[in-house]
């Protein structure tokens, strides 16, 4: 049967491997008979890519390791040779009481907010399986709108949507009878408000990859084994449980580990809302922590010390999706 | 925004009463739903055709009902933003291409042939991505510094590729994947050479995949903040993210109907990028056709 | 968890080294061209401190006495400064010649030798006649790196009507000024909904920093070598104290946003707010309508005895030669034109500054003009450490304010504070 080309469809192209759910790789690619010609050929094809990545972030990242092993000041930077100072600056990194609350923090932030994203994206894919046309394009659209719009914008219209005295939110809340909300500081007050603004911020811009790459999954999915399935006798439930979701799977736990990378890093909405208002001390994530160190403290020594304990950490994160999906053969 | 809908399974099962019932309460869900997702968007809109001085009030007025495009005006009259969005313009479609081109090279390499340090260079595509991105800003203003690309479109286009690079690598390797090796072998037996087989068939498939991958990437450079705050210093200089930033501490006051209009102006270009790649995408689509 | 040296592993590895040794491709060349001079002057002046006027006056002045020569203005913004200088000023091609910097943030970038000296310059700029609390500020080691651009005055606003109405006399000493501001929240004599006695927000530090610094107080103060955090004397805990107290009975506004802060004249002007700290610049913020009918009443901060004058902090700028300047004797031209009578006056006259050379504060007019000198006179600055900036650019003064503001125990937030301020400012 040809399929029909949707626009559901676009989410599934834009999603990172979306397209094929247990996504075969092309086997087909191993000639037996491989000249010295054909043998080069990958590598030169590499070439310019791998050149590519190397000037933005190669260089960069030496620089950032060799320094982590420096004292690397604001004098440095103005040019006072930098003194090596083997393992020290990761010693005091951790050795520091508040960069242990930091990653705790970031790891809960990250856990909640990926936790969330990845179940209203996928409920919503579900859900547009469910619903008549118009409802359907109307999310979709929305999803779009909210995926379009650029963060430091949306972060704009957050800050003024929990702004204290003229903000929407306060003004909802207080009408339907909830006084104490009347000039509420949502960024200010406490660090569980700052946090829950933020994150809905990143869950807001997040769920529509997920929703769009679900669904375009989800739309592949073989109808006779839907109809088959139905035929057995199981419920709705049963059938998104035992028929959909496996099949599903591999694109969710991609998304789901990306979704872990890029919150574990997330950056621009914090100190944005920082900026606002709100404790530094006590809303601090790794990322904003790597910058206050950094750019920031100008200890960009420290700072690159912090950044390559944050990369292991992350690694460490998701190690066993890696591994797992470089055993499944998936690459 | 969707203009063409295939009919989806649930729509073509017969409709039983208590199904119609279910239906109706999810199509509510999902109507409840959209509006939550949208209301930031019609809420910077609602704010931005207010005159600055009736935001400022409580309640808050929940419908502009006396619109005014004052505040566009405002924007579309200052030089900075059109100077911003020339920049902007120039860094983003550099960067995209250069993107595409490179991420091309890399998926089709990656996909199809199998050499020594293959998955290595996929783990690194992965990998790449976890690198915190704040640490590394001392040490690429130094390095554009030192190649005095320093507040200019070359260089911040670099960054922006090694920001998008690896995911977009990621991405057409998917679409690579689809298009089947087959069609490829069968052209090669027709007497191409590999390469050329490639050229032929697989490349003009990849039409979509290039598409979505460079939509992708404009929407990551046109979006960032951070870098092109610390790499841009001058003042006719600016991508309109940075320029929003400015614009919104620059009066005393913040203007809020300005920062909206503005707000409302930058995303605008992406959005319109969207819905002209849902009727290029529709039309050449045919790597789903194949692979069914 | 065993993790065997599987192939993936193994994988992972050759990945990262990779990327590492191809990254050796990457290389930082440094400019040849580091001596060139150029003929042109890149100017940084911080949004809001001067004026249009005297900003055009300026380049066309510069150009005219040095023809040939271009002066390329640019506003940078306060928000993310220190970090934009610190990459900037490193910057051999890409620095601008001359920076305004605010006048806590010179020590972090004269101490690493950012700045050209300028102490030759000292006697031409105006010598005697400079901000001395200033010149400190912008010394390191002896020399002078930065020079006084403009100090404001922190003021009191207070409404003279409401005032009479609450029956209050006018507060004489900083603690009557506390009770004034609490009667007068008490009285709200126009029954104006959500009244407050005065503005104060945990997000504007520096009126806070009025009472910290009058009371005696310090954030931190220097002790040999090392920088040991002082909120936690008793000079300063008696602050903090009157300050939460103000916080709890004196204000509705204590939680309010950065953006809100800044135009909280809108406030003192709908008459929801009886008194208003701000710089004396905000005279022109405050609607017309009030002074002409005599409403409103200036005084400079009162201090601990009857007609005594506390101590605020004072906000301004300095302003100094970047090291890596393009062409020096253009750049020294420039700024011994910033010193000169026309553009002294024109920060004073059209800003409202107190400008850098103080004999030429005779341009300030207005209601604020008689008090100024006085108010800048009884100035305090925050540490002058190099580290400052960086303590002020995370925040850290905000954030105390902040949690002071929102109740919390007065003597923990001190100890941690000073913790936080000792491990940086020695870090």
């Amino acid at each position: 049967m040809p399929e029909q080309l949707t626009p559901e469809r676009l989410g599934a192209q834009v999603a990172p491997g979306a397209l094929a759910p247990g996504g075969a790789p092309a086997a087909g690619a191993r000639p037996r008979r491989r000249s010295a010609g054909q043998r080069l050929a990958p590598y030169l094809l590499l070439g310019l890519p791998v050149l590519l990545v190397c000037l933005a972030l190669g260089y960069p990242m030496v620089r950032q390791l060799v320094m982590s092993f420096q004292e690397f000041g604001l004098a440095q930077q103005f040019g006072r040779p930098p003194e090596f100072v083997g393992l020290r600056n990761y010693a005091d990194v951790v050795t520091d009481p508040y960069f242990w609350v930091v990653v705790g923090r970031s790891i809960a932030f990250c856990a909640v907010s990926a936790a969330v994203t990845m179940l209203f994206g996928v409920g919503f894919a579900v859900l547009m399986q469910h619903v008549s046309r118009l409802p359907r394009v109307l999310l979709q659209s929305a999803l779009v709108l909210a995926w379009a719009m650029p963060p430091i914008a949306a972060l704009t219209v957050y800050t003024w949507l929990v702004e204290p005295r003229y903000g929407f939110v306060n003004w909802l809340l207080t009408s339907l009878g909830l006084q104490s909300f009347d000039g509420y500081a949502w960024l200010a007050a406490s660090a569980w408000t700052f946090f829950l603004v933020a994150s809905v911020t990143v869950v807001w811009t997040s769920v529509p990859l997920v929703t769009l790459s679900t669904y375009a999954a989800l739309t592949q999915v073989d109808e006779e084994v839907v109809e088959a399935a139905q035929l057995d006798g199981a419920s709705g439930y049963q059938r998104l449980r035992h028929v959909l979701l496996p099949i599903v799977r591999p694109v969710v736990l991609l998304l789901l580990m990306l979704q872990v990378i890029w919150d574990m890093k997330v950056f621009t909405q914090i100190k944005v809302l920082q900026a606002g208002a709100g404790n530094n001390e006590r809303t601090n994530l790794l990322g904003t922590y790597v910058y206050e160190t950094g750019i920031g403290g100008g200890d960009y020594g420290m700072a690159s010390a912090l950044a390559t304990v944050m990369l292991v950490l992350v690694l460490l994160m998701t190690w066993r999706y890696l591994r797992t999906l470089m055993k499944q053969g998936e690459l | 925004m969707a203009t063409t809908e295939a009919p989806t399974p649930a729509a073509r099962r017969p409709v039983t009463t208590a199904r119609g019932r279910h239906r109706r309460l999810w199509n509510v869900v999902a109507l409840l739903f959209a509006a939550l997702w949208a209301f930031p968007v019609y809420w910077m809109l609602n704010s931005a055709l207010m005159p600055a001085e009736r935001l400022r009030q409580n309640p808050p007025l929940l419908a502009p009902l006396h619109p005014t495009l004052d505040s566009f005006a405002g924007i579309l009259t200052d030089r900075v933003f059109w100077t911003s969005l020339g920049f902007s313009m120039a860094v983003t479609l550099l960067a995209v291409l250069v993107s595409v081109v490179g991420a091309t090279l890399a998926a089709v390499t990656l996909s199809r042939f199998r050499f020594g340090g293959r998955r290595a260079a996929i783990v690194a595509v992965l990998v790449i991505q976890m690198i915190p991105a704040e640490a590394l800003f001392i040490s690429q203003y130094r390095m554009l510094d030192g190649w005095g690309l320093l507040n200019s479109v070359p260089g911040l286009s670099l960054l922006y590729v090694g920001l998008v690079l690896p995911f977009t690598v990621w991405m057409l390797k998917g679409f690579v994947d689809g298009v089947p090796v087959g069609l490829e072998e069968a052209a090669t037996v027709d007497g191409c050479s590999r390469i050329g087989a490639f050229f032929r068939v697989t490349f003009p498939l990849l039409g979509p995949g290039l598409v979505a991958t460079g939509v992708f990437g404009f929407l990551v450079a046109w979006n960032e903040y951070t870098l092109a705050f610390v790499m841009l210093a001058s003042g006719d200089r600016l991508t309109l993210p940075v320029w929003l930033q400015t614009f919104s501490s620059n009066v005393q006051e913040t203007d809020w109907s300005g920062v909206m209009a503005g707000s409302s102006l930058i995303a605008v270009p992406v959005i319109v990028l969207f819905l002209l790649v849902q009727n290029a995408m529709t039309k050449g689509m045919v790597a789903g056709a194949v692979k069914g | 968890m065993t993790i065997p040296v599987s192939r993936f592993t193994k994988a992972l590895a050759l990945g990262a080294t990779l990327i590492l040794s191809l990254a050796a491709c990457g290389g930082e060349s440094s400019s040849a061209d580091a001596e060139a001079t150029s003929q042109d002057v890149r100017v940084w002046f911080m949004k809001d401190s001067v004026p249009e006027s005297a900003a055009t006056w300026l380049e066309e002045e510069f150009e005219a006495q040095n023809p040939g020569s271009d002066m390329t203005i640019e506003v940078q913004q306060w928000n993310g400064i220190v970090q934009k200088l610190q990459t900037s000023l490193a910057s051999e091609d890409e620095s601008p010649d001359i920076v305004e910097v605010g006048n806590t943030q010179v020590a972090t970038f004269s101490s690493v030798g950012a700045f050209a000296p300028i102490g030759d310059l000292e006697e031409e700029l105006g010598g005697e006649d400079l901000i001395q609390s200033f010149i400190g500020a912008g010394s390191w080691d002896g020399e002078l790196y930065a020079a006084p651009f403009y100090a404001g005055a922190r003021v009191i606003f207070y409404r003279t009507d409401l005032f009479e109405q609450a029956g209050i006399a006018v507060p004489k000493t900083i603690e009557e000024l506390g009770e004034a501001a609490k009667a007068l929240q008490a009285a709200n004599p126009e029954g104006v909904p959500d009244f407050s006695g005065m503005y104060l927000a945990g997000a504007d530090p520096h009126t806070n920093e009025g009472w910290l610094f009058t009371y005696g107080g310090q954030y931190a103060e220097q002790e040999g070598e090392k920088w040991v955090g002082r909120l936690s004397t008793p000079e300063s805990l008696a602050a903090l104290r009157e300050v939460q107290d103000l916080y709890q009975n004196a204000t509705k506004y204590a939680l309010d946003s950065n953006e809100n802060a800044q135009v909280a004249y809108e406030l003192f002007n709908q008459g929801k707010v009886g008194i208003y700290s701000s710089l004396n610049y905000a005279v022109g913020k405050i609607d017309q309508a009030l002074w002409d009918a005599g409403k409103v009443g200036v005084m400079p901060l009162p201090g601990l005895e009857p007609g005594s004058i506390g101590k605020t902090f004072s906000g301004g700028s300095s302003i100094g030669i970047s090291a890596n300047n393009h062409n020096q004797e253009l750049s020294e031209a420039a700024l011994k034109l910033m010193y000169s009578e026309e553009f002294q006056s024109a920060l004073a006259s059209d800003a409202g500054w107190i400008p850098g050379n103080t004999a030429y504060t005779s341009a300030l007019t207005g209601p604020t003009a008689d008090i100024s000198q006085d108010v800048i006179q009884n100035s305090e600055l925050t540490p002058n450490s190099p580290q400052w900036g960086v303590v002020d650019g995370n925040n850290v003064p905000r954030d105390f304010w902040v949690r002071i503001a929102r109740g919390e125990d007065v003597t923990t937030v001190a100890a941690e504070t000073d913790a936080t301020l000792e491990k940086q400012l020695n870090g």
